[in-house]
Parts: structure tokens; C-alpha cells; sequence
């Protein structure tokens, strides 16, 4: 896999290459705007990770002009901007997720994983999906496991899909929080802990072996 | 708790001190007023004319003496003599017929006006004067008829138009009294009614900020060079100074927290990374304490990060992204939400949601209600009621959230919002006591307001947002 990180602050750029490079990536860096653009236009990379704030040229102009040149390669958009129209207008540019620094550096990888993951499957129509001996058929709505029907609310239905739509990897609370309940907020107690450990009596309790597996300090997974 | 503070503070203007004073002036100019309108009384015509009347009645008595004392003069000698000694009472005598006989003022052909007690008004020119005494044009007098035994009328006629002028005078001074004392009353009620204004408005301003610590606030003041005016700009120059140093100590504090999340995050990457190797080493043990300072950790980037969105909403840029918000479907969100938190505590929710729209911030007001659900779910204990109610009252969307927990004292109502205060009763739970300063804060960008009350048990927060169609 071959990522490409345009970021000015040599700091925060060694620990990404870094981090990533132990995570199986091979890691090309820019350090300013001009440069950026010419990497990212001029070879392929499986996934982008672009600053806002560049010298010469800002992250959403890199970002635009290489969705224009019809490159469709998942970018996230780092930014120290958090509110939420920076982070509508980092969607808007082509953007397919936005991190507001500075972030755990689990969250990173969980978010790049998403992504890449999500590009990968974007292409077919699923309407099943499934890990180990778990099945969901997304248009009835049906769960089961080894065979038994499992019976779930709606919004458990949805959080066990996006879990499984990115199984294999960690998903952060927050993404969660993003993506199943659809609002940005903080939550200040650990409501997505209960809603998890809910959904686990459901799937895991009485069959073996669990499939959800905390992940500690950045979310949960789920894997066979 | 806070409607009622507010009242008090906008006092009516008749509790000021300018009313009251004003209300003395008042009352002295009406004393006044008063005794000037006794002494007016005393200069009033029947007045005047009784003492006239009095006068003629002597002058009669005098020319009854005059003619005892000397009964052989005739008529005319007595009136002769007796002009001699009344310059300013006229003697006239008809004979018989009621001609003019003799005297100092004939009646023939002059105007007479009938008043009491046998008076007349006679309205006299020079012409009907024998006399040296001149004036000009008509002059009234006061006269009366006194018939003779041997037959024939006395005429006694006295000159009052000097009198009746200057009574005339007295009465115009008076009503210019009156008048301007009426116009003093207006000018006292409306310097009255203008300090009282302006002392209201300082005093409601001063109440407000104590009340919601909104230095933000200025004090309605018009153009103008009263000293009352260059008080009120001077506190607002005060004010502006204040907001202005609050405003730099909350800078600082929340530069702070921006300065030190970045090296603190990366501080908590690295004990991930460390917590990564003892895994790999098999020491459980150390990964454990690891992993209790990164909870420690992201307990501190979570309360810097609240502080920050703290100052983000309070800098107010985000008022411009505000769209419709349907409360039925975001409090359902909640609801669903928290339910299996109350469940997990054995607590229950009963909520009564009617829709209605309002205009906001989805995600800032599910933060709001997400943080009272925290707190409701969080303070009651088990087998406790927490309640979520949206309600129209008058033209406001009203949410209430009810909790059974161990309430709010009245000393703390006030204090909760304040940022890290955190009740007596709460310092054991889990919380950075940002919660409601967040609250509050997305409160007022919404330009709504919210307030606690007593839910014995318990404490029940209302909330109270704009309600659009």
C-alpha cells in the first residue's frame, strides 16, 4: 500500500510516516502545497493524507484539483480547524474523512483504513455482508448466527453493519458516533460502550466465539 | 427563580428615589398652590363688593349725620360739603320725578347693572362727572340708591374700576402661578420618569450580567450631556474594559488548552506505542498502568477539548450554519440513545414529545440534551425516573429533562454553569464539571434560555428555544 502525506509540520509528519510505516504502508512526504500537488497528480498512491494549511498552496486547492483530474484515491483532510463547516467544506472538496488535530494516532489509522476499505467495496451493490459464521441480509433486515435468528433494533442493526462493513479493523468511537447516530458530539459518558456491550449479549453471549473485540484506547473490531 | 429576579429589577419608576422626590416637590408646589388660591379667594368680586357696599352704607350714615347735625342746609349744601370730604365717593340727588337735581354724578343715561344688596354697576365716563375728577374712557363704579323722606334719591357712587383691575390682575398672577406650577409638576414627572429610566435600565444591565455573566452587555444610553448619561457611558466604557480583561483570561486559558493538547496527544501516542511493546513482551502487568495513564490522559485532552468547544461556540461563528431543527425526531435520537444506559442503572425514561421546529444547530443541540440525558442518568439512582418532555408554552419550544438524582441546592443553582464548578454532592462522580458551561454556552448562541427548578426529588432543567413554523 502506498500512502502519500502532504503535511509542513516535520514533527507531526514523522510520526505519521512512522506509524503508518509499521503498519505495512510505504510512505512518500511532502512538505509544501506546490510539491504536494505535483506527487499526488503525478503517481498512484492507494490512500492521501493532506494538511489544510500548506505553504504555497492550501490542502482543499491540492485536493480539488486532483478530484478534477478525475483521481478518485481516498484522501482524508487534516486540519486544526474543527467546526463544522471546515469540516463540510473538507467533504465538499472531495475529501472522504476529516480529522481535526491533533488525534490520536489510532484514530488515523482506523479512519485511513475505513476509507481505503470503503473504495475497495465501493464499486458493488452488497446486500449481504457477513464475518465468521454471522449474516446479515441488509434488505430483509435479518441477523443470524450459526443459524439462529438474532433479533436487533434498528439502530443495533446499523451498528452492526458499519462494524462489519469495516471488520478486520478498528473502529473509533467517534466514528461511530459519525457514521451510526449521524451527530457530532461528544459524548461525556460511555453511551457507545453500553450500546456495544448490548449489541455483544445479542451476537456474542451465547455463541462462541465472540466476534467484537475491544480495542484498548481506540474502539472496537469486529473479526472471525 | 430568574423571571422573578428580573422583575425585581425593573423596579417601577413610582419605587425610585427621583419619583419619590419628585412626588415631595409635587406636594409642596400643591401646598403652595393651595395658599396662593386662599389669598386669590380674598380679592374675589363679592368680596370687593361687600366692603364696597360696606363703604356706601357709611357714606349714606355720613350724609344722614351731616344733615342732623346741620337740618337747615339744603340737599345740595350738604352734598357740597360733604364732597369736601369724600374725594373718592360721588353724591348725586334726583328730585321727585327722578330728574337730575344736583351732584357730583348724574345717572342719566348711564348703563346700570343690577348686583346685590341693592347695588348697581354703573359704567361711568367724565361726562356724567361734575367734578375735577377726570379719567378717560368708561370707568365702572359702584353705586346705590337711597330714597329721601321728604322725596327724591340719593345716588352714593363709588369708583372701583382700579379695584376691579387690579383684582383682575391678581387673578391673571395666579393663574400664571398655577399654570407654571403645573408645568413644574410635568417637568418634575418627566425628569422623574427619565432618571428612573435611566437608574432601571443601569440597574436591570448590572442584573442581567450578574445573572448570566455576560459581559457583553451595554447599557441603553441616548445621545446627551447629562450627568446621568455620562454615568451610564462611563459603565459601559467599565464594562467593555472588563469584558475585554475577562475576555484575556479566557484567551489565555484556552490558548493553553490548545498549546497543550498537541504535545499531549502525542504524549498519549507514545504510551499507545509503549503499550504496543509490553504487549509484545508479554508484560501485561506494565501494559495494564500504561493504560490506565492513557485513560488518564484522555481524560485531560477531553476536558481541554470541551474547553476549547466552549470557546468555539462562544466566539459565535457558528450561528451562521443554523438551519431547521424538528425536535420530535433529534429527542427520539436521545431517547433511543440513552435508553440503554437508564436500563443498564435500572432507571426508567417516560418522555412526552409533541414536534415542533426551531431554528439551530442539530448537532450542537443533540450535544445540549446528550449532556443533561449524562447528567439525569448519571445522579439518579437506581429504580429512579428521568423525564424527557418537549412542550410548546406560548411561542417557545419548551424541553424539560427531569431527574431524580440528589437535586441542586439553591447556593449551587446559579453556580453549575459556571465552567469546573461542580456541586458538593457530585465531586465523587466521574465528569470535568464542563458539562453544563457547554451547555450554556450552545444556550445562548441559540439566544435561548434555560434554568433549573426543584423536581423533589431530583432536579428538572428547562429549556426554553425559539419556535418556528
Amino acid at each position: 500500500m502506498r500512502a502519500l502525506l502532504i503535511e509542513d509540520d516535520s514533527t507531526v509528519c514523522s510520526y505519521i510516516t512512522k506509524g503508518l510505516k509499521e503498519q505495512g504502508y510505504f510512505v512518500d512526504m511532502a512538505n509544501d502545497g506546490q510539491e504536494g500537488l505535483n506527487k499526488a497528480t503525478s503517481e498512484a498512491y492507494d490512500v492521501m493524507v493532506i494538511d489544510r494549511m500548506l505553504p504555497n498552496l492550501d490542502g482543499l486547492s491540492i485536493l480539488k484539483s486532483v478530484r478534477a483530474a478525475g483521481n478518485n484515491t481516498p484522501v482524508i483532510v487534516l486540519s486544526a480547524l474543527g467546526e463544522v463547516d471546515d469540516r463540510v467544506k473538507g467533504l465538499k472538496a472531495g475529501g472522504d474523512d476529516y480529522l481535526v488535530k491533533p488525534f490520536a494516532f489510532s484514530e488515523l489509522i482506523a479512519r485511513i483504513e475505513a476509507v481505503v476499505r470503503r473504495t475497495e467495496f465501493s464499486t458493488e451493490i452488497v446486500t449481504e455482508l457477513s464475518v465468521g459464521d454471522l449474516y446479515m441480509d441488509l434488505l430483509s433486515r435479518k441477523v443470524t448466527r450459526t443459524g439462529q435468528k438474532i433479533d436487533l433494533q434498528s439502530r443495533e442493526f446499523k451498528l452492526l453493519e458499519y462494524l462489519v462493513r469495516n471488520q478486520g479493523q478498528v473502529v473509533t468511537r467517534t466514528m461511530l458516533l459519525e457514521n451510526v447516530w449521524n451527530y457530532h458530539f461528544d459524548p461525556q459518558t460511555n453511551v457507545i460502550d453500553v450500546h456495544i456491550s448490548r449489541l455483544r449479549s445479542k451476537i456474542d453471549k451465547d455463541f462462541d466465539p465472540p466476534l467484537i473485540r475491544t480495542v484498548r484506547g481506540a474502539g472496537y473490531i469486529i473479526e472471525a | 427563580m430568574a423571571k422573578v429576579n428580573r422583575n425585581a429589577a425593573a423596579r417601577r419608576y413610582t419605587d425610585s428615589t427621583s419619583f419619590k422626590m419628585a412626588a415631595l416637590f409635587t406636594l409642596f408646589l400643591g401646598i403652595t398652590a393651595g395658599v396662593l388660591a386662599y389669598f386669590i379667594n380674598q380679592f374675589n368680586t363679592s368680596a370687593l363688593i361687600d366692603r364696597v357696599s360696606i363703604r356706601i352704607s357709611a357714606d349714606w350714615n355720613s350724609f344722614n349725620d351731616w344733615r342732623e347735625m346741620a337740618p337747615l342746609q339744603s340737599i345740595p349744601e350738604v352734598i357740597d360739603g360733604l364732597a369736601q370730604h369724600h374725594r373718592i365717593t360721588f353724591f348725586g340727588y334726583q328730585n321727585e320725578d327722578g330728574q337730575f337735581a344736583y351732584g357730583a354724578i348724574s345717572p342719566e343715561g348711564l348703563e346700570t347693572m343690577p348686583l346685590e344688596d341693592d347695588l348697581v354697576i354703573m359704567m361711568v365716563t367724565s361726562d356724567n362727572i361734575f367734578t375735577t375728577y377726570e379719567f378717560e374712557g368708561a370707568h365702572r363704579f359702584a353705586a346705590r340708591f337711597y330714597d329721601l323722606e321728604e322725596g327724591g334719591r340719593i345716588l352714593i357712587a363709588r369708583d372701583i374700576e382700579d379695584l376691579l383691575l387690579e383684582r383682575r390682575r391678581m387673578q391673571q398672577l395666579g393663574l400664571l402661578t398655577i399654570l407654571l406650577m403645573v408645568a413644574a409638576i410635568g417637568i418634575g414627572f418627566y425628569i422623574s420618569t427619565y432618571v428612573a429610566g435611566l437608574t432601571n435600565k443601569i440597574s436591570q444591565t448590572a442584573h442581567q450580567i450578574m445573572e448570566t455573566g455576560d459581559f457583553s452587555q451595554r447599557i441603553p444610553v441616548k445621545r446627551g450631556g447629562d450627568d446621568l448619561s455620562d454615568l451610564a457611558r462611563i459603565l459601559n466604557d467599565m464594562l467593555a474594559k472588563t469584558e475585554e480583561l475577562v475576555g484575556s483570561v479566557r484567551q489565555v486559558s484556552d490558548n493553553i488548552a490548545h498549546d497543550l493538547r498537541t504535545p499531549l496527544t502525542r504524549l498519549r501516542n507514545r504510551l499507545d506505542e509503549l503499550d504496543d511493546r509490553l504487549l509484545n513482551l508479554g508484560d501485561s502487568e506494565a501494559s495494564d498502568f500504561v493504560e490506565s495513564v492513557i485513560r488518564e490522559a484522555d481524560h485531560i485532552l477531553g476536558t481541554f477539548g470541551a474547553l476549547l468547544r466552549i470557546a468555539r461556540i462562544e466566539s459565535g461563528k457558528k450561528e451562521k450554519e443554523f438551519d431547521r431543527v424538528e425536535m420530535a425526531p433529534l429527542l427520539e435520537d436521545i431517547l433511543e440513545l440513552y435508553e440503554p444506559v437508564a436500563e443498564e442503572k435500572g432507571l426508567k425514561i417516560q418522555s412526552r414529545i409533541e414536534n415542533y421546529a426551531t431554528w439551530g444547530d442539530a448537532d450542537m443541540l443533540f450535544q445540549v440534551f446528550a449532556n443533561l440525558m449524562d447528567n439525569a442518568t448519571k445522579f439518579t439512582s437506581k429504580g429512579g425516573n428521568i423525564e424527557l418532555i418537549c412542550r410548546l408554552e406560548g411561542s417557545r419550544v419548551v424541553v424539560e429533562v427531569g431527574d431524580q438524582g440528589c437535586g441542586i441546592a439553591d447556593t449551587d443553582k446559579k453556580s453549575v454553569f459556571e465552567r469546573f464548578y461542580r456541586a458538593e454532592e457530585s465531586r465523587h462522580t466521574a465528569g470535568n464539571g464542563l458539562g453544563l458551561s457547554l451547555v450554556q454556552a450552545v444556550m445562548k448562541l441559540h439566544k435561548a434560555s434555560i434554568w433549573i427548578k426543584d423536581n423533589n426529588p431530583g432536579t428538572r432543567f428547562f429549556i426554553s428555544l425559539q419556535l418556528i413554523r
